[in-house]
């Protein structure tokens, strides 16, 4: 079965992209198809971590 | 190999990421070179601890979500927190402001011992309903990892240390940090939220590799 590639909370490109939770400042790493649980810093609500933008 | 985490006392993935961390850095042969250094995040600086009512409670009034959405909220956290071999406790857990608490961290973090300090904080909120905004059980807490009392308490009199907290919480908006935990690898490679242990174990392995080339 194919893995899902995904890169986790890196931008390589800031202005194409809608993914907001990637800072600007810090490069990529390709980890497998994890997505992981965060605490968002500007509800103070904790679940999972998601995607803004499949594809992007 | 530096690690940065911004966490916050009260965050449950905060608290489940860096145990997940913690056993990945187990199987991980270099362990021994990693620096792991908390910086101060304040997620519910407005909590404030009511007598009488639940965290639930508390959380679902704060946020102004359905008490039911903040109880799934809170079950998912638990069940998640036992799989990773931690005991999440949201019927004595307390929600309370930690702002204070991180000024008396960042004093543990300029004596060395920032990451005891987290760890037992940790233990404080989620396991033994510890209310983290109380003065005296700061400092009760604080001399367990080692501080000295006074030394505490002065801090804790004073708005001593605040410009240190604003400082990493400035740093973690420059960086567009949008969630806790949140992981920084060698100052290069940023990784959010609390991960399973295979991906941290699969991130140290290649922030090594590429240290090291």
């Amino acid at each position: 079965m194919e893995k899902d590639k995904r890169v986790i909370n890196i931008d390589l490109n800031p202005k194409e992209s809608n993914n907001k939770n990637v800072p600007k400042k810090f490069e990529t790493i390709e980890i497998g198809d994890s997505s992981g649980f965060f605490c968002d810093v500007n509800t103070g609500v904790c679940g999972p971590i998601k995607k803004k933008e499949e594809g992007n | 190999m530096k690690i940065t985490i911004w966490s916050d006392f009260v965050c449950p993935f905060c608290y489940i990421g860096e145990s997940h961390l913690s056993q990945a850095l187990e199987s991980f042969e270099h362990a021994d070179e990693v620096k792991i250094e908390y910086k101060s995040f304040l997620l519910m600086p407005d909590a404030e601890y009511v007598p009488g009512k639940s965290y639930a409670e508390t959380f679902s009034d704060m946020k102004g979500i359905p008490i039911e959405q903040a109880k799934l909220m809170l079950n998912q956290v638990v069940d998640m927190g036992k799989n990773s071999g931690l005991d999440i406790n949201y019927d004595i857990a307390k929600l309370s402001s930690t702002t204070d608490a991180h000024r008396v961290f960042q004093y543990a973090k300029k004596l060395g011992k920032g990451n005891e300090f987290f760890s037992r904080f940790y233990t404080a909120h989620f396991t033994e309903g510890e209310i983290l905004s109380e003065k005296e059980t700061i400092i009760r807490l604080a001399e367990d990892v080692g501080l000295d009392v006074d030394e505490v308490q002065r801090v804790l009199d004073s708005s001593e240390y605040n410009e240190s907290v604003t400082q990493e919480l400035q740093e973690a908006r420059a960086v567009g940090v949008q969630g806790v935990p949140f992981f920084v690898f060698i100052d290069k490679y940023a990784v959010s939220g609390a991960q399973p242990v295979e991906t941290f174990i699969q991130v140290l392995n290649k922030v090594w590799e590429e240290q090291k080339s």
